[in-house]
Protein backbone atom coordinates (compact mmCIF):
# COMPACT_ATOMS: atom_id res chain seq x y z
CA UNK A 1 0.00 0.00 0.00
CA UNK A 2 1.61 3.35 -0.76
CA UNK A 3 1.70 5.88 2.10
CA UNK A 4 0.00 9.01 0.04
CA UNK A 5 -2.47 8.89 -2.34
CA UNK A 6 -3.62 11.79 -4.18
CA UNK A 7 -5.99 13.11 -7.03
CA UNK A 8 -6.65 16.49 -6.87
CA UNK A 9 -8.88 18.99 -8.79
CA UNK A 10 -9.23 22.83 -8.24
CA UNK A 11 -9.90 25.77 -10.42
CA UNK A 12 -8.74 29.19 -9.11
CA UNK A 13 -9.22 32.54 -10.94
CA UNK A 14 -5.88 32.99 -12.74
CA UNK A 15 -4.80 29.10 -12.38
CA UNK A 16 -6.23 25.47 -12.71
CA UNK A 17 -4.54 22.55 -10.89
CA UNK A 18 -4.99 19.08 -11.51
CA UNK A 19 -2.19 16.74 -10.35
CA UNK A 20 -2.80 13.11 -9.66
CA UNK A 21 0.15 10.84 -8.04
CA UNK A 22 1.47 7.95 -5.87
CA UNK A 23 4.02 8.42 -3.06
CA UNK A 24 4.53 5.13 -1.72
CA UNK A 25 6.78 6.50 1.67
CA UNK A 26 10.29 7.57 2.85
CA UNK A 27 11.39 11.16 1.38
CA UNK A 28 9.42 12.24 -1.75
CA UNK A 29 10.14 15.78 -3.70
CA UNK A 30 7.90 17.68 -5.76
CA UNK A 31 9.57 20.08 -7.89
CA UNK A 32 8.48 22.54 -10.75
CA UNK A 33 9.20 26.16 -11.95
CA UNK A 34 7.55 29.03 -9.66
CA UNK A 35 3.60 28.91 -10.61
CA UNK A 36 4.03 25.38 -10.94
CA UNK A 37 0.93 24.36 -8.27
CA UNK A 38 3.74 23.43 -5.91
CA UNK A 39 2.26 25.12 -2.96
CA UNK A 40 -1.05 25.02 -3.75
CA UNK A 41 -1.27 20.99 -3.90
CA UNK A 42 1.05 20.72 -0.61
CA UNK A 43 -1.77 22.92 0.80
CA UNK A 44 -4.61 20.66 -0.69
CA UNK A 45 -3.26 17.69 1.52
CA UNK A 46 -2.98 19.87 4.24
CA UNK A 47 -6.53 20.54 4.08
CA UNK A 48 -5.62 23.88 3.78
CA UNK A 49 -7.08 24.59 0.24
CA UNK A 50 -10.43 22.26 -1.02
CA UNK A 51 -10.36 20.83 -3.74
CA UNK A 52 -13.31 20.94 -6.27
CA UNK A 53 -12.61 17.39 -6.80
CA UNK A 54 -10.86 14.31 -6.30
CA UNK A 55 -9.75 11.75 -3.82
CA UNK A 56 -6.11 12.43 -1.11
CA UNK A 57 -5.64 9.43 1.03
CA UNK A 58 -2.61 9.21 3.76
CA UNK A 59 -1.54 5.49 5.07
CA UNK A 60 -4.94 4.39 4.16
CA UNK A 61 -7.15 7.01 5.66
CA UNK A 62 -9.39 8.74 3.58
CA UNK A 63 -8.55 12.64 4.30
CA UNK A 64 -10.53 13.97 1.02
CA UNK A 65 -12.92 12.61 -1.21
CA UNK A 66 -15.32 14.57 -3.08
CA UNK A 67 -17.48 11.88 -4.27
CA UNK A 68 -18.00 10.12 -0.81
CA UNK A 69 -18.55 14.09 0.86
CA UNK A 70 -15.30 13.26 3.12
CA UNK A 71 -13.46 16.54 3.74
CA UNK A 72 -11.44 15.87 6.92
CA UNK A 73 -10.30 19.54 8.79
CA UNK A 74 -6.84 20.22 8.88
CA UNK A 75 -6.65 19.89 12.58
CA UNK A 76 -7.68 16.01 12.33
CA UNK A 77 -5.46 15.20 9.36
CA UNK A 78 -1.92 14.56 11.11
CA UNK A 79 -0.27 16.57 8.32
CA UNK A 80 2.38 18.33 9.41
CA UNK A 81 3.88 21.49 7.69
CA UNK A 82 6.46 23.51 7.87
CA UNK A 83 5.88 26.60 6.03
CA UNK A 84 7.59 28.29 3.94
CA UNK A 85 8.13 31.32 6.22
CA UNK A 86 8.16 29.10 8.99
CA UNK A 87 4.86 30.88 10.75
CA UNK A 88 6.54 30.77 14.28
CA UNK A 89 4.06 32.24 16.67
CA UNK A 90 5.76 36.00 16.79
CA UNK A 91 3.95 36.11 20.43
CA UNK A 92 5.23 32.94 21.87
CA UNK A 93 8.85 31.69 23.02
CA UNK A 94 10.49 29.19 21.21
CA UNK A 95 8.90 26.69 24.08
CA UNK A 96 5.85 27.88 23.62
CA UNK A 97 5.34 27.52 19.96
CA UNK A 98 6.53 23.62 20.53
CA UNK A 99 4.50 23.02 23.41
CA UNK A 100 1.61 24.77 21.35
CA UNK A 101 1.00 22.04 19.46
CA UNK A 102 1.32 19.21 21.91
CA UNK A 103 -2.39 21.02 22.74
CA UNK A 104 -3.47 23.65 24.71
CA UNK A 105 -3.08 23.60 28.29
CA UNK A 106 -4.26 20.84 30.79
CA UNK A 107 -3.50 18.40 28.09
CA UNK A 108 -0.79 16.34 29.93
CA UNK A 109 1.23 17.40 32.90
CA UNK A 110 3.57 20.29 32.37
CA UNK A 111 6.71 18.39 33.35
CA UNK A 112 5.79 16.18 30.44
CA UNK A 113 4.95 18.84 28.11
CA UNK A 114 8.30 20.53 29.15
CA UNK A 115 10.75 17.48 28.58
CA UNK A 116 8.73 16.74 25.58
CA UNK A 117 9.57 20.12 23.95
CA UNK A 118 13.05 19.37 25.41
CA UNK A 119 13.75 16.43 23.41
CA UNK A 120 11.81 17.76 20.23
CA UNK A 121 14.41 20.96 20.47
CA UNK A 122 16.98 18.90 20.86
CA UNK A 123 16.10 16.66 18.10
CA UNK A 124 16.66 19.36 15.57
CA UNK A 125 19.69 20.57 17.21
CA UNK A 126 18.66 23.35 19.02
CA UNK A 127 18.73 22.49 22.72
CA UNK A 128 17.67 24.65 25.53
CA UNK A 129 16.16 27.46 22.68
CA UNK A 130 13.07 27.32 25.08
CA UNK A 131 13.05 30.76 26.17
CA UNK A 132 14.20 32.77 22.78
CA UNK A 133 11.97 34.65 20.59
CA UNK A 134 11.53 33.20 17.46
CA UNK A 135 12.97 37.09 15.97
CA UNK A 136 15.92 36.54 17.69
CA UNK A 137 16.65 33.28 15.84
CA UNK A 138 18.61 33.24 12.29
CA UNK A 139 16.14 31.69 9.54
CA UNK A 140 18.11 28.20 9.71
CA UNK A 141 17.03 28.28 13.22
CA UNK A 142 13.70 29.22 12.75
CA UNK A 143 13.41 26.44 10.19
CA UNK A 144 14.38 24.08 13.28
CA UNK A 145 11.96 25.31 15.49
CA UNK A 146 9.33 24.86 12.78
CA UNK A 147 10.26 21.53 12.20
CA UNK A 148 10.48 20.42 16.42
CA UNK A 149 6.89 22.27 16.17
CA UNK A 150 5.28 20.27 12.99
CA UNK A 151 6.80 16.78 14.79
CA UNK A 152 5.66 17.37 17.96
CA UNK A 153 1.70 16.05 17.13
CA UNK A 154 3.02 13.19 15.99
CA UNK A 155 2.28 13.67 12.06
CA UNK A 156 1.48 10.72 9.95
CA UNK A 157 3.13 12.38 7.12
CA UNK A 158 5.41 15.59 7.08
CA UNK A 159 4.94 18.71 4.55
CA UNK A 160 7.66 21.19 3.63
CA UNK A 161 7.40 24.10 1.56
CA UNK A 162 10.51 25.08 0.36
CA UNK A 163 12.97 24.55 3.23
CA UNK A 164 16.13 24.80 1.61
CA UNK A 165 15.12 27.98 -0.45
CA UNK A 166 16.31 30.58 2.08
CA UNK A 167 20.06 29.32 2.78
CA UNK A 168 22.78 29.25 0.31
CA UNK A 169 24.56 26.75 -1.83
CA UNK A 170 26.80 24.48 0.52
CA UNK A 171 24.84 25.26 3.67
CA UNK A 172 21.44 23.66 1.40
CA UNK A 173 23.57 20.66 1.02
CA UNK A 174 23.94 19.84 4.67
CA UNK A 175 20.39 20.88 5.78
CA UNK A 176 19.44 18.61 3.08
CA UNK A 177 21.33 15.75 4.98
CA UNK A 178 20.22 16.97 7.89
CA UNK A 179 16.36 16.70 6.93
CA UNK A 180 17.21 12.96 5.82
CA UNK A 181 18.59 12.46 8.91
CA UNK A 182 15.60 13.45 10.99
CA UNK A 183 13.56 11.58 8.99
CA UNK A 184 15.51 8.10 9.41
CA UNK A 185 15.47 9.13 13.12
CA UNK A 186 12.08 9.86 13.53
CA UNK A 187 10.62 7.53 10.71
CA UNK A 188 8.28 10.58 9.82
CA UNK A 189 7.81 10.13 6.03
CA UNK A 190 8.37 13.51 3.72
CA UNK A 191 6.93 15.21 0.78
CA UNK A 192 8.59 18.60 -0.02
CA UNK A 193 8.89 21.42 -2.38
CA UNK A 194 11.80 22.67 -4.21
CA UNK A 195 12.86 24.30 -7.47
CA UNK A 196 15.62 22.73 -7.83
CA UNK A 197 15.68 19.70 -9.82
CA UNK A 198 19.01 18.34 -9.04
CA UNK A 199 18.25 19.06 -5.23
CA UNK A 200 15.07 16.70 -5.61
CA UNK A 201 17.46 14.04 -6.44
CA UNK A 202 19.92 14.09 -4.45
CA UNK A 203 17.68 14.17 -1.43
CA UNK A 204 14.59 12.41 -2.20
CA UNK A 205 13.42 8.97 -3.56
CA UNK A 206 10.95 10.29 -5.66
CA UNK A 207 10.64 13.11 -7.42
CA UNK A 208 7.15 14.47 -8.64
CA UNK A 209 7.73 17.36 -11.46
CA UNK A 210 4.87 19.49 -11.77
CA UNK A 211 4.26 21.95 -14.56
CA UNK A 212 1.43 24.27 -15.44
CA UNK A 213 -0.79 22.59 -12.65
CA UNK A 214 -0.30 18.88 -14.28
CA UNK A 215 2.21 16.35 -13.03
CA UNK A 216 4.79 16.78 -15.91
CA UNK A 217 6.74 13.01 -14.74
CA UNK A 218 7.12 11.20 -11.83
CA UNK A 219 11.05 9.97 -11.34
CA UNK B 1 -33.89 69.96 31.70
CA UNK B 2 -31.11 71.60 31.55
CA UNK B 3 -31.55 74.22 34.78
CA UNK B 4 -29.55 71.62 37.26
CA UNK B 5 -28.26 74.06 39.18
CA UNK B 6 -25.84 74.84 41.39
CA UNK B 7 -23.90 72.11 42.93
CA UNK B 8 -20.44 71.76 44.80
CA UNK B 9 -17.09 71.66 42.40
CA UNK B 10 -16.24 68.35 44.56
CA UNK B 11 -19.54 66.36 43.16
CA UNK B 12 -17.95 63.17 42.17
CA UNK B 13 -21.95 61.88 40.65
CA UNK B 14 -21.32 63.15 36.70
CA UNK B 15 -17.82 61.91 36.86
CA UNK B 16 -18.54 58.65 38.23
CA UNK B 17 -21.97 58.05 36.39
CA UNK B 18 -19.59 58.99 33.41
CA UNK B 19 -16.66 56.73 34.21
CA UNK B 20 -19.56 53.61 34.82
CA UNK B 21 -21.60 54.25 31.39
CA UNK B 22 -18.28 54.47 29.42
CA UNK B 23 -16.95 51.32 30.90
CA UNK B 24 -20.03 49.45 30.31
CA UNK B 25 -20.16 50.77 26.64
CA UNK B 26 -17.08 49.90 26.29
CA UNK B 27 -17.22 46.35 27.61
CA UNK B 28 -20.81 46.05 25.44
CA UNK B 29 -18.47 46.99 22.38
CA UNK B 30 -15.74 44.87 22.63
CA UNK B 31 -18.40 41.53 23.25
CA UNK B 32 -20.15 42.55 20.22
CA UNK B 33 -17.39 44.54 18.36
CA UNK B 34 -14.17 42.51 18.13
CA UNK B 35 -15.97 38.99 16.17
CA UNK B 36 -17.89 41.68 14.20
CA UNK B 37 -14.60 43.32 13.63
CA UNK B 38 -13.67 39.87 12.46
CA UNK B 39 -16.36 38.81 10.50
CA UNK B 40 -15.35 42.50 8.24
CA UNK B 41 -11.93 41.32 8.70
CA UNK B 42 -11.55 37.54 7.48
CA UNK B 43 -15.21 36.71 5.69
CA UNK B 44 -16.64 37.69 2.66
CA UNK B 45 -20.17 37.46 2.41
CA UNK B 46 -23.70 39.14 0.57
CA UNK B 47 -24.42 42.50 2.63
CA UNK B 48 -20.62 42.80 3.79
CA UNK B 49 -20.20 45.67 2.41
CA UNK B 50 -23.73 47.53 3.66
CA UNK B 51 -23.14 45.95 7.63
CA UNK B 52 -19.39 47.81 6.66
CA UNK B 53 -21.28 51.29 6.70
CA UNK B 54 -23.75 50.69 8.95
CA UNK B 55 -20.75 49.96 11.48
CA UNK B 56 -19.37 53.30 10.20
CA UNK B 57 -22.51 55.30 10.16
CA UNK B 58 -22.74 56.42 13.78
CA UNK B 59 -19.26 57.86 13.55
CA UNK B 60 -20.19 60.31 11.01
CA UNK B 61 -23.59 61.24 11.55
CA UNK B 62 -24.13 64.42 13.96
CA UNK B 63 -24.59 62.60 17.67
CA UNK B 64 -28.27 64.40 17.79
CA UNK B 65 -29.27 62.69 15.20
CA UNK B 66 -27.88 59.11 16.09
CA UNK B 67 -30.14 60.14 19.04
CA UNK B 68 -33.18 61.35 17.40
CA UNK B 69 -33.05 57.75 15.29
CA UNK B 70 -32.67 55.56 18.52
CA UNK B 71 -35.54 57.21 20.25
CA UNK B 72 -38.01 56.45 17.06
CA UNK B 73 -36.53 52.94 17.57
CA UNK B 74 -36.52 52.38 21.28
CA UNK B 75 -38.85 55.21 22.56
CA UNK B 76 -42.21 54.76 24.47
CA UNK B 77 -44.13 54.65 20.90
CA UNK B 78 -42.21 52.38 19.58
CA UNK B 79 -42.83 48.42 19.23
CA UNK B 80 -39.10 47.76 20.39
CA UNK B 81 -39.57 50.49 23.63
CA UNK B 82 -43.60 49.39 24.11
CA UNK B 83 -41.66 46.25 24.17
CA UNK B 84 -38.78 46.83 26.63
CA UNK B 85 -41.54 48.79 29.00
CA UNK B 86 -43.73 45.47 29.19
CA UNK B 87 -40.54 43.11 29.95
CA UNK B 88 -39.03 45.73 32.75
CA UNK B 89 -42.21 47.35 33.45
CA UNK B 90 -40.67 50.63 32.93
CA UNK B 91 -39.16 52.90 29.91
CA UNK B 92 -35.92 52.58 28.41
CA UNK B 93 -35.63 56.62 27.67
CA UNK B 94 -34.49 59.05 30.76
CA UNK B 95 -32.62 56.23 32.41
CA UNK B 96 -29.14 55.35 32.59
CA UNK B 97 -29.45 52.14 30.77
CA UNK B 98 -30.62 54.44 27.63
CA UNK B 99 -27.45 56.43 28.48
CA UNK B 100 -25.49 53.02 28.09
CA UNK B 101 -27.13 52.46 25.01
CA UNK B 102 -26.57 55.86 23.26
CA UNK B 103 -23.14 55.88 24.53
CA UNK B 104 -22.33 52.42 23.11
CA UNK B 105 -23.92 53.12 19.64
CA UNK B 106 -21.97 56.07 19.21
CA UNK B 107 -18.92 54.90 20.49
CA UNK B 108 -18.36 51.43 19.44
CA UNK B 109 -17.54 52.27 15.62
CA UNK B 110 -14.03 53.05 17.00
CA UNK B 111 -13.57 49.70 18.05
CA UNK B 112 -14.59 47.96 15.44
CA UNK B 113 -12.51 49.85 13.21
CA UNK B 114 -9.55 49.54 14.93
CA UNK B 115 -9.95 46.05 15.89
CA UNK B 116 -10.71 44.99 12.14
CA UNK B 117 -7.39 46.86 10.92
CA UNK B 118 -5.81 44.92 13.59
CA UNK B 119 -7.85 41.54 12.31
CA UNK B 120 -6.53 42.17 8.87
CA UNK B 121 -3.14 42.88 9.98
CA UNK B 122 -2.96 39.10 11.65
CA UNK B 123 -0.70 36.91 8.04
CA UNK B 124 -3.39 34.00 8.00
CA UNK B 125 -0.35 31.76 7.74
CA UNK B 126 -0.27 31.75 11.62
CA UNK B 127 -3.64 30.69 11.59
CA UNK B 128 -2.92 28.23 8.79
CA UNK B 129 0.13 26.87 11.23
CA UNK B 130 -2.45 26.61 14.57
CA UNK B 131 -4.94 24.63 12.34
CA UNK B 132 -2.30 22.29 10.92
CA UNK B 133 -1.34 21.59 14.54
CA UNK B 134 -4.25 20.25 15.76
CA UNK B 135 -6.27 23.56 16.98
CA UNK B 136 -9.92 24.01 16.32
CA UNK B 137 -11.23 27.13 14.82
CA UNK B 138 -12.43 28.43 18.49
CA UNK B 139 -8.84 27.60 19.41
CA UNK B 140 -6.82 29.50 16.70
CA UNK B 141 -9.10 32.04 17.14
CA UNK B 142 -7.97 32.91 20.75
CA UNK B 143 -4.95 31.74 21.15
CA UNK B 144 -3.31 32.98 17.72
CA UNK B 145 -5.56 35.62 15.98
CA UNK B 146 -6.68 38.04 18.78
CA UNK B 147 -2.98 37.97 21.07
CA UNK B 148 -1.52 38.81 17.22
CA UNK B 149 -4.25 41.65 16.61
CA UNK B 150 -3.96 42.43 20.80
CA UNK B 151 -2.54 45.75 19.41
CA UNK B 152 -5.69 46.85 17.40
CA UNK B 153 -8.35 45.68 19.56
CA UNK B 154 -6.75 47.67 22.45
CA UNK B 155 -6.10 50.70 20.27
CA UNK B 156 -9.96 50.06 19.47
CA UNK B 157 -11.28 49.75 23.10
CA UNK B 158 -8.93 52.89 24.11
CA UNK B 159 -10.85 55.09 21.74
CA UNK B 160 -14.10 54.08 22.30
CA UNK B 161 -13.65 54.60 25.98
CA UNK B 162 -12.16 57.92 25.28
CA UNK B 163 -15.25 58.95 22.70
CA UNK B 164 -17.91 57.01 25.26
CA UNK B 165 -16.57 59.49 28.30
CA UNK B 166 -16.84 62.39 25.61
CA UNK B 167 -20.81 61.07 24.31
CA UNK B 168 -23.08 63.87 24.99
CA UNK B 169 -25.59 64.77 21.48
CA UNK B 170 -26.89 60.70 21.08
CA UNK B 171 -26.67 61.00 25.70
CA UNK B 172 -29.04 63.83 26.31
CA UNK B 173 -31.67 62.82 23.30
CA UNK B 174 -32.30 59.25 24.71
CA UNK B 175 -31.08 59.39 28.58
CA UNK B 176 -31.82 63.60 29.10
CA UNK B 177 -29.75 65.33 31.34
CA UNK B 178 -31.13 64.00 35.30
CA UNK B 179 -28.58 65.54 37.82
CA UNK B 180 -27.89 62.52 39.82
CA UNK B 181 -29.44 60.04 36.94
CA UNK B 182 -28.52 60.54 34.21
CA UNK B 183 -26.42 63.81 33.62
CA UNK B 184 -23.14 62.55 32.55
CA UNK B 185 -19.61 64.82 33.03
CA UNK B 186 -19.46 65.98 29.35
CA UNK B 187 -24.07 67.19 30.22
CA UNK B 188 -22.19 68.71 33.89
CA UNK B 189 -20.01 70.85 31.92
CA UNK B 190 -22.39 72.13 29.95
CA UNK B 191 -24.67 72.70 32.45
CA UNK B 192 -22.26 73.99 35.07
CA UNK B 193 -21.52 76.46 32.27
CA UNK B 194 -24.95 77.68 31.40
CA UNK B 195 -25.60 78.00 34.84
CA UNK B 196 -22.43 79.86 35.26
CA UNK B 197 -20.99 78.06 37.52
CA UNK B 198 -17.02 78.78 35.88
CA UNK B 199 -15.26 76.47 38.69
CA UNK B 200 -17.24 73.72 38.45
CA UNK B 201 -17.07 73.69 34.72
CA UNK B 202 -13.40 73.87 34.66
CA UNK B 203 -12.85 71.38 37.43
CA UNK B 204 -15.45 69.17 35.30
CA UNK B 205 -13.44 69.80 31.66
CA UNK B 206 -9.83 68.66 33.58
CA UNK B 207 -11.09 65.80 35.12
CA UNK B 208 -12.12 64.89 31.92
CA UNK B 209 -8.75 65.99 30.40
CA UNK B 210 -7.38 64.01 32.95
CA UNK B 211 -9.50 61.03 32.07
CA UNK B 212 -8.67 61.06 28.09
CA UNK B 213 -4.91 61.68 28.41
CA UNK B 214 -5.28 58.38 31.07
CA UNK B 215 -6.96 56.58 27.94
CA UNK B 216 -4.56 57.61 25.85
CA UNK B 217 -1.15 56.47 28.15
CA UNK B 218 -3.29 53.00 28.82
CA UNK B 219 -3.24 52.81 24.61
CA UNK B 220 0.06 53.76 24.27
CA UNK B 221 1.83 51.16 27.50
CA UNK B 222 -0.65 48.00 25.89
CA UNK B 223 0.82 49.50 22.39
CA UNK B 224 4.23 48.49 23.78
CA UNK B 225 2.95 45.49 25.95
CA UNK B 226 1.04 44.08 22.82
CA UNK B 227 3.69 44.26 20.25
CA UNK B 228 4.82 41.04 18.75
Amino acid sequence: MSLLEVTVQKQLPDFALDVAFVVPGGVAAVVGPSGAGKTLTLRAVAGLLRPDAGRIACGGRVLYDADAEIDVPARARRVGYVFQQYALFPHLTVGENVAYALGGPGSGPRRDRAARVAALLALVGLPNAERRRPRELSGGQQQRVALARALAPDPALLLLDEPLAAVDAPLRVRLGEELLALHARTGVPMLFVTHDPAEARRVADVVIRLEHGRVACVE
Amino acid sequence: MLAGGVTGVGDLGPLALSLRVASTATVIAALFGVPLAWLLARRRFPGRGALELLVLLPMVLPPTVLGYYLLVLVGRPAPLGRAVEAVFGRPVVFTPAAAVLATTVAASPFLVRAAQAGFEGVDAVYEDAARTLGRSELSVFFSVTVPLAARGILAGAALCFARAMGEFGATLMLAGNIPGRTQTASLAVYDAFESGDATRAAWLAGMLSATALGALALLAWGGRRAAP
